[in-house]
């Protein structure tokens, strides 16, 4: 039979025992053994042989096999491996979902039933325990686990331990709360009045002396915008409605405004040195240059002479390096302390100081019934933890620029549609 | 091999900061709630020491956080909760647009909260570094105590601010730790000494505080929320310590629904009665814990007495406080102080026409007054309690214009200028004051007058005495005197011609003598120096 053609019982299903009986082909299975027998005899079966008796290697890899880990890596997986030969460990079931049950219908007087339970049963009390958080052991723990490795791990992957705690850093070295000034009692020393309400008085001439400046740079200093009655008599120059023109002709000429004044640049004098001066500089420039080099020429022959010197040279680099550590040591401590005493640029917003509060002389009645309060606690508050860097100022939104325009309608008398009731011009 | 080029921002500050909005992105959380939980774990930002590393080439001011932090954020399972509390907000709107009443009900029964009794002690690893940042929460939730409840402002956070901080002065009072007060105008300062740390806080005047409106209400919100839940653990362990019970109980064992009750509430926010302690409780004796380290003895000595002298102020004196006084106040300082408090109508329901009444507080004018007691007006408690002892109480009566009410948070330095009843009070309270005084700047009619000089009375009428010798002065005689003088003299006949040639000649003298001068002294050192 020719291969690949099939006839008579082999062209039908190969599962059926007429296949086996009729259809199957000998020779496939004889060529099968033979070649079976002479790969025996040559050497041995390859299907059954291992790679390394099949190819050759003929490069060696150069590098090793294993990826590096870093020390950290490996000692972890030490730690791993060491665990978990000593105990065999078995994880906890996942806990599997309840299925839910269908509700039930309420069936005769169960809706009555549910009523009179709500009734009676005591009001949801929200109220927690009472129990010292300092000797209680809130840490979370998994009942079906002995190995404690696996126990911690299982915590953090399903989120109910928390990591270790980054180290707190100290925010500010501010007291908390700061108390009042002497001078803002309710009933103060006099001396101690005076010194709090000058304070405050001089910090608000200060405000006030801030924005009288900024109104002085808004304004325009040496010009002015002309008035109507200046304009006025601008136009009428020359005619006779003018003021001047009745006046005599002698007293005009003299009067000239005093508040206008003209700017003139002084003239830069460039005069030529003289003979004399020229020769005085050339001097000094000579005995400048001459100065120069017996500098330099004596620094040289100090240098030669510091060979003798290495002794104390060492001892004094030692005292200088000494020095620059000690005076860096001290800089590091005065930038601390500056970030821990002063704010910190936290967001967009500026920080207002808050307004000291005070009553005026009349206000202070000396009695503990008629004290008028002053400022507020909370804003108070708010400014202390923001002064302490525990909270940002935010700024004021940036606008955003609209990239695109709107389209504005017009509608142009030329090509204004013509409607009912339009009028014809 | 070594990487040849590094790319930038992948160390250092760029990577160890992070901006608020990444890490909104990161925790994919928003704004508001990011601003919850950074208050409520106490984590703060900070400003980079190199921002445009930070930023990322950007100047830009932005708020800045560790990433550390945030990678510890992430953690939280709090987050979850808010992520809940964002659906059951969805929920709810759906149901009330359907206004399915049950089903509401239903929802809000079961409405996500959240527990902070693990962060609390994340936060506070010990009950010392709890107690350290009680000053903050206690200034918060007093004023809190005191606002009306709005739609951001729940009643039950007010409820449970006024609770807590009515508890805790219950143990100040019980365990008589309070040892400053300072009346100012924006509200009245204690002092008191927990477990050998200082505590200040401020509570506002009883006169309803006036409306802010430049305050984020959210997060004072926030924080409270916090510091309630902390400052319920502090109060139990407080009472523990001295063996009180928590809740704070009055009289008798009280049933706990008798507990909710106003009237009981009313009984306990008043503090006029001394709460009941356990008797299984060995009442500890009058040994503080007190702090050794960077005190010498004396100060210690005078920190003991000073607590002793606190703690017998006002012992077997009966307070009568008039109805315009504030009672809070008061009734705290001489409770503490060991005294007996009581107003009409209030929990001890003193009638003022008591007999065993001492002390009767005033602050009015008053036109009848009884003999066998002593009338003062509020000022002199706190005088009292900041001086250590009983002032006498003539300058307090009422109607008498007050003396000044000082600060007693402020240390006196010599060289400051003291007023003389503060000097006054300082000496009374056993302080060494000789050093500030000698300190003071004196004026010239203080200053010692200079001793004259006793002349012999020259007697009178016809007399003998002994001759003196004339003597002529060396000094004034002198050749080299004459010399110059004569010199200047005919100087003065020089030609004006002339006269600028020889002081310019004379100037050139001048200067090579000191030129002169100068060389010699460089040579003799540099002689000093070869050998």
């Amino acid at each position: 039979m020719a291969p690949g053609k099939r006839t008579g019982a082999a062209k039908g299903s190969r599962h059926n025992k007429k296949y086996w009986r009729k259809g199957t082909n000998i020779e496939e299975i004889e060529d099968a053994i033979h070649t079976k027998s002479r790969q025996k005899e040559t050497g041995g079966v390859i299907s059954e042989m291992k790679d390394e008796e099949i190819f050759m290697i003929d490069r060696v890899s150069t590098e090793s096999k294993k990826p590096k880990l870093t020390n950290r890596q490996s000692a972890a997986l030490e730690k791993i491996t060491r665990n978990i030969t000593a105990k065999q460990t078995s994880l906890p079931k996942p806990p599997t979902k309840m299925l839910k049950k269908p509700a039930k219908l309420p069936r005769g007087n169960a809706i009555l039933k549910a009523q009179t339970a709500a009734k009676l049963a005591p009001k949801k009390t929200t109220k927690k325990d009472n129990f010292d958080v300092w000797s209680k052991d809130l840490t979370p723990k998994v009942d079906n686990l002995d190995n404690e490795l696996a126990a911690e791990h299982y915590l953090k992957i399903v989120k109910k331990k928390q990591p270790k705690t980054p180290a707190k850093s100290i925010t500010s070295l501010l007291p908390n709360v700061e108390v009042a000034k002497p001078g803002a009692s309710y009933n103060p020393e006099e001396s101690e009045y005076v010194e709090y309400v000058t304070k405050i008085a001089q910090d608000e001439q200060k405000l006030i002396d801030q924005e009288a400046k900024i109104k002085r740079g808004i304004n325009p200093q040496w010009e002015k915008v002309a008035t109507e009655h200046e304009r006025f008599l601008e136009m009428a120059e020359g005619l006779h409605i003018h003021p001047k023109f009745d006046q005599t002709d002698g007293d005009d000429s003299e009067e000239k405004p005093d508040d206008e004044k003209t700017f003139t640049s002084e003239v830069v004098k460039c005069d030529r040195l003289t003979k004399e001066q020229k020769k005085k500089k050339e001097k000094a420039e000579k005995l400048d240059k001459s100065e120069k080099r017996r500098l330099e020429e004596k620094a040289k022959e100090v240098d030669s002479h510091n060979v003798y010197r290495t002794k104390q040279l060492h001892k004094e680099l030692d005292e200088e390096a000494k020095r620059i550590h000690s005076a860096a040591e001290q800089r590091k401590k005065q930038k601390l302390l500056q970030k821990l005493t002063k704010r910190q640029r936290l967001g967009k917003g500026n920080f207002t100081e808050a307004e000291d509060p005070f009553l005026l002389q009349e206000e202070l009645t000396g009695s503990l019934r008629t004290v008028k309060p002053q400022g507020h606690i909370l804003d108070d508050r708010m400014k202390s933890l923001q002064r302490r860097n525990m909270l940002p100022i935010g700024g004021e939104k940036e606008k955003k620029l609209k990239k695109s325009l709107k389209r504005k309608i017009v509608e142009k008398r030329s090509v204004k549609a013509v409607v009912k009731g339009s009028r014809v011009i | 091999m070594k990487d040849r080029f590094k790319q930038k921002y992948t160390a250092g500050a760029a990577v160890a900061y992070m901006s608020r909005k990444q890490a909104l992105k990161k925790l994919q959380l928003t704004l508001k709630d990011f601003r919850r939980l950074c208050i409520i774990k106490g984590i703060y930002p900070h400003e980079p020491a190199h921002k445009k590393q930070a930023n990322k080439g950007s100047t830009a001011n932005k708020v800045f956080y560790y990433r550390k932090d945030i990678n510890f954020l992430a953690h939280e399972p709090i987050i979850n909760k808010f992520r809940e509390y964002k659906v059951f907000l969805r929920k709810l709107n759906h149901l009330k647009a359907k206004k399915e009443d049950d089903k509401i009900k239903k929802l809000y029964d079961n409405k996500p909260v959240y527990n902070l009794d693990t962060i609390v002690k994340e936060r506070y690893p010990t009950f010392g570094s709890a107690l350290r940042d009680l000053d903050d929460a206690l200034s918060l939730c007093f004023t809190f105590a005191m606002l009306p409840h709005t739609r951001v402002l729940k009643e039950g956070m007010i409820e449970s601010c006024r609770k807590l901080t009515a508890e805790f002065m219950h143990y100040v009072i019980e365990s008589q730790s309070l040892r400053n007060t300072f009346i100012s105008i924006k509200g009245i300062y204690y002092q008191a000494e927990i477990h050998g740390e200082k505590i200040t806080w401020v509570v506002p005047h009883e006169r309803g505080l006036p409306h802010v409106t430049d305050v984020d209400f959210t997060v004072l919100v926030t924080f409270v929320e916090f510091y309630i839940a902390m400052l319920g653990f502090v109060n139990f362990k407080l009472y523990q310590g001295i063996g009180l019970f928590y809740p704070p109980q009055i009289g008798q064992a009280v049933e706990e629904d008798e507990m909710e009750t106003e009237s009981y509430k009313e009984q306990v926010y008043s503090l006029a009665k001394p709460l009941s302690k356990r008797k299984d409780v060995e009442q500890a004796e009058d040994d503080e814990p007190l702090d050794l380290l960077g005190e010498d003895s004396d100060a210690l000595a005078l920190k003991i007495k000073e607590a002793k002298n606190i703690k017998s102020l006002f012992k077997g004196c009966v307070f009568y406080i008039n109805r315009e006084c504030p009672k809070e106040a008061l009734t705290f300082i001489i409770r503490n102080g060991g005294g007996v408090v009581g107003w009409e109508g209030g929990a001890n329901n003193l009638a003022p026409s008591a007999k065993n009444i001492t002390h009767h507080i005033v602050d009015r004018p008053m036109d009848k007054m009884e003999v066998n007691r002593l009338y003062i007006q509020p000022q002199w408690v706190f005088d009292s309690l900041n001086a250590r002892r009983k002032l006498p109480t003539e300058k307090y009566m009422p109607g008498v214009t007050l003396p000044p009410h000082f600060s007693p948070f402020t240390s006196e330095k010599a060289g400051d200028y003291i007023p003389f009843e503060r000097l006054e009070e300082l000496r009374s309270m056993g302080k060494d004051v000789s050093e500030l005084e000698a300190a003071i700047p004196k004026t010239m009619d203080e200053l010692p007058m200079r001793r004259k000089e006793v002349k012999p009375e020259k007697p009178k009428g016809i007399h003998i005495a002994v001759g003196q010798m004339h003597k002529k002065s060396k000094e004034k005689f002198h050749e080299t005197v004459e010399k110059g003088q004569e010199l200047k003299m005919r100087e003065l006949m020089i030609s004006k011609k002339h006269q600028r040639v020889y002081h310019s000649m004379k100037t050139q003298f001048k200067r090579n003598r000191n030129d002169a001068l100068k060389l010699k002294k460089k040579a003799k050192l540099s002689k000093a120096v070869d050998v």
